[in-house]
């Protein structure tokens, strides 16, 4: 009555063959964005002589601490499952903050930069009340949070920058060299790195904002404090925007009221130009690292070409645009549900 | 039968097989479905079932294989292919729009207008004459919201059959529906079938195949191991060829141990009444229910994830009052193996050892930080000990199959039982636990609850699969009209009464 069904040999080596195939495409999945990165440093490279000089090198590295900082805060609220559109202007923010604590109210540099911090670390703190006790979207809750921002940042300044000298020790932040020959910078970049990249991986607060992100109501009903996850992930990220902010300042050398606006744009192309790599579909830092080295690539490598100015902006939205359909198409970024 | 094998096939699938990421899904599958018969199509989950619809119904286009409707082959590429074949599909989900009439349902898309606008009058008439053609009754004036699941079920199936399909492939129509709902669906569908309509059926519910369908067809890893006309094997054969080995029915015998310790007197949660419930150590007790009568909430709410609510006694685990978190319900040693578990249960893109992991980080990581020295024994063991198969604990979650996912959602528990205080005997809330798991899973599930019972586990269970009830529980508590109402001790079980004190 039954009737047992057997496969020939022959489909067993077409199987075979779509097996190699599909084992192939998914080391692209996991590995394709790096080997779009490599693909991106071999094309400068053969097409400026200038792109791999030590000193240009250098450069670049430094250009992109200031994003790697602020897009590590980042990386922690998206992998909670929020957004933080207030990013651009906090940094903002936090850079004219620190600059008149040291030149209007005369604070040292230690101090100013902790007030800053902490400021950078309230308005996360807020963003985070506004998400959970209001239940406001945190796309909505920053969108609104930014002009918010915008607007501390232009009581205090007057909309003027500003320009005076500000302790030696500052500028430690943007010239010193660590051991002598590691620029501050990107010292602190890497620290900065690192440490977020335990935070999400290895820290039971990070698994617990991991899980938050993946699943809200699971990570609940498995006894994670869900609302604090997601609290502590916008204080993260205001504060990541903050220590950027400060970083800022001290290379431009003044606090200006528009210098951070652009790292909300450039933080979110990183972010998702990770989350198409590693582990695909989740915010990580590894992922978003080479996502800032990318964005830094691309930046300087148009530059060195002699690109007219605005092709790095069509850049920019096109490279945003490309990460993002690339992960939905592949159906890896949950975010977007 | 009889007739159906002597006449072509309308529906003719040869050596389909199809991979995925190098793992194949069907293997040299062939099919024959003809008119006028209910063909049932069953298998473990990830037998592929669904590779298979998917691949006749043009979601997915198949490596290998030809697809023949009434003797020509045909090239199907995508849906549009499909339904131009005279294919249609009527997906698990019921794609029904709630906040529409089942009248405007039924004719949603094809809606009767003039210059633009709906012609309400002619809509109703033509949804009118079209369930009298199909000879059924539901109430066309009634936003579908208020319908039951069963009806929107049949209003969903009615706009599957818009395109004037020869050949109806039905995944899982009964996954949500209640006994009653289900008898009201295969009316429905006997009355199809008997005018030349070519079903394909794929079910769980080996019941209702035996009842309904001409003849079954099993997929077991891919491959068609078993075909035959119901009237010719037994459900056990089937499940033999579905599980490939012989499913012993569990004997039950009774582990109560003590008094209960778990209470809720004249309670009211989320609308539901619950004058008296009782849980105690050792004790199985079956909650059952129409889909969406206020279990999950009073279970949730006992776990600590409800809303506000009222109650004259409520003793939880041996301690007075509600858990106030989920957290807090844990430290109790009350865990939830929450319904739905893609969307309540499971960390998705997350790994299973992640997965396993997320209700012990405080028992395994004191110091805040989680050191793989101290969690890859605990994995090792919850995977091991429900067997869940998986390529490794860093396998993404959502890459397991139903059966093995929801294992993942009880290992998470195992882990934490097994980490924290054993002299704890806990309380465990089972939202529908086997729904949308395979034979095989469910079997081991249910040994897994009689084992933890033995142990002194007092065992909450929420089941729309009556006959599941019936086989693990001590006693049932029967939900109706928004009131945890009768309680069955087990000496009085049977389904027919469970229907009853339940609609």
């Amino acid at each position: 009555m039954s009737t047992p069904v057997s496969s020939t040999r022959r489909q067993q080596s077409e199987f075979g063959s779509i097996v190699a195939k599909l084992q192939s495409s998914t080391f692209v999945a996991k590995y394709g964005t790096v080997l779009a990165a490599v693909l991106v440093f071999v094309v400068f490279s053969l097409a400026s002589d200038r792109f791999l000089s030590v000193d240009n090198v250098s450069i670049v590295l430094i250009q992109i601490s200031v994003l790697m900082v602020v897009s590590s805060g980042l990386t922690v609220a998206v992998a909670s499952g929020e957004f933080d559109l207030s990013l651009g202007q906090v940094t903002s923010l936090g850079g004219v903050l620190v600059a008149g604590l040291m030149i209007w109210s005369q604070l040292s540099a230690g101090m100013a930069i902790l007030l800053t911090i902490l400021a950078g670390v309230a308005i996360g703190f807020v963003n985070g009340m506004l998400v959970t006790w209001l239940r406001v979207p945190s796309m909505i809750a920053t969108l609104a949070m930014g002009p918010i921002a915008l607007g501390l940042n232009y009581a205090y300044t007057n909309g003027d920058s500003i320009y005076a000298r500000m302790p030696e020790s500052f500028y430690y932040i943007s010239n010193g060299r660590i051991f002598g020959f590691i620029p501050a910078p990107i010292a602190i970049a890497v620290v900065v790195a690192i440490v977020f990249y335990v935070l999400l991986n290895k820290t039971r607060l990070g698994r617990g904002i991991v899980a938050t992100g993946s699943n809200i109501q699971a990570a609940r009903l498995s006894g994670i404090k869900v609302d604090r996850s997601r609290i502590i992930a916008m204080v993260l990220s205001g504060l990541g925007a903050a220590m950027g902010g400060i970083m800022l300042t001290a290379r431009l050398g003044s606090g200006q009221s528009g210098a951070g606006d652009a790292y909300l744009m450039d933080s979110m192309t990183a972010v998702f130009l990770g989350m198409t790599a590693f582990k695909p579909g989740r915010a990580t830092i590894q992922g978003t690292v080479v996502g800032v080295v990318i964005i830094g690539m691309l930046d300087n490598g148009l530059n060195l070409l002699g690109a007219p100015f605005y092709l790095q902006n069509e850049v920019r939205g096109i490279v945003m645009i490309a990460a993002v359909s690339l992960a939905v198409l592949r159906a890896e970024i949950r975010f977007f549900r | 039968m009889s007739s159906a094998s002597t006449t072509n096939p309308r529906l003719s699938a040869r050596s389909v097989g199809k991979a995925f990421h190098g793992n194949p899904a069907l293997i040299d599958v062939d099919l024959d479905l003809h008119g006028g018969e209910m063909l049932a199509l069953v298998g473990a989950n990830g037998a592929g079932k669904s590779t298979l619809v998917k691949i006749i119904c043009g979601a997915y286009t198949a490596d290998v294989g030809a697809i023949s409707v009434d003797g020509q082959l045909v090239e199907i590429r995508s849906v549009g292919d499909a339904l131009a074949a005279g294919i249609a599909v009527a997906h698990q989900q019921i794609a029904v729009i709630p906040s529409l009439t089942a009248a405007e349902n039924v004719m949603l898309g094809r809606e009767p207008s003039k210059a633009g606008f709906i012609r309400k009058a002619a809509l109703y008439r033509s949804a009118r004459e079209i369930l009298l053609r199909f000879g059924i009754d539901i109430p066309l004036d009634r936003d579908c919201e208020e319908l039951d699941e069963g009806e929107n079920k049949i209003v969903d199936i009615l706009k599957a059959l818009e395109t004037e399909p020869a050949i109806l492939i039905l995944d899982e129509p009964t996954a949500s529906l209640t006994l009653a709902e289900s008898r009201k669906l295969f009316a429905f569908l006997r009355g199809l079938k008997a005018g030349g309509m070519a079903i394909l059926f794929i079910s769980h519910h080996l019941g209702e195949v035996f009842a309904e369908c001409d003849r079954v067809v099993v997929l077991k890893d891919g491959r068609k191991v078993h075909e035959s006309a119901v009237a010719a094997t037994t459900p056990e054969a089937v499940v033999q060829a579905m599980v490939g080995r012989a499913v012993a029915d569990t004997t039950w015998s009774s582990c109560i141990d003590g008094a209960a310790t778990t209470i809720v007197r004249d309670a009211v949660i989320a609308g539901l009444r619950v004058p008296d419930l009782t849980i105690a150590p050792g004790e199985i007790v079956g909650l059952a229910g129409v889909v969406g009568g206020g279990q999950t909430q009073l279970v949730e709410t006992i776990a600590g994830a409800g809303a506000k609510f009222e109650a004259r006694e409520i003793v939880v685990n041996g301690k007075p009052g509600c858990p106030r978190s989920v957290a807090d319900a844990i430290e109790r040693g009350v865990y939830l193996v929450a319904e739905q578990r893609i969307k309540k249960a499971l960390l998705p893109g997350l790994s299973v050892s992640e997965n396993l992991l997320i209700a012990s980080l405080r028992l395994l990581s004191r110091t805040g930080f989680i050191r793989d020295r101290q969690t890859t024994g605990p994995v090792r063991d919850a995977i091991s000990s429900l067997s869940v198969k998986c390529g490794g604990p860093d396998q993404d979650v959502l890459e397991l199959s139903g059966g093995n996912q929801q294992k993942v959602a009880f290992a998470r528990w195992m882990l934490r039982m097994a980490k924290g205080d054993k002299t704890l005997k806990p309380l465990l809330l089972l939202d529908n636990p086997t729904e949308g798991v395979d034979v095989g899973s469910k079997a081991e599930i249910y040994e897994l609850i009689q084992a933890l019972a033995r142990n002194g586990a007092s065992v909450l269970i929420t089941s729309t699969d009556f006959p599941e009830l019936l086989k693990l529980c001590d006693r049932i508590y029967c939900i109706a009209h928004k009131t945890v109402d009768v309680c069955l001790p087990r000496a009085d079980f049977s389904e027919e009464r469970l229907l009853l004190a339940v609609s």
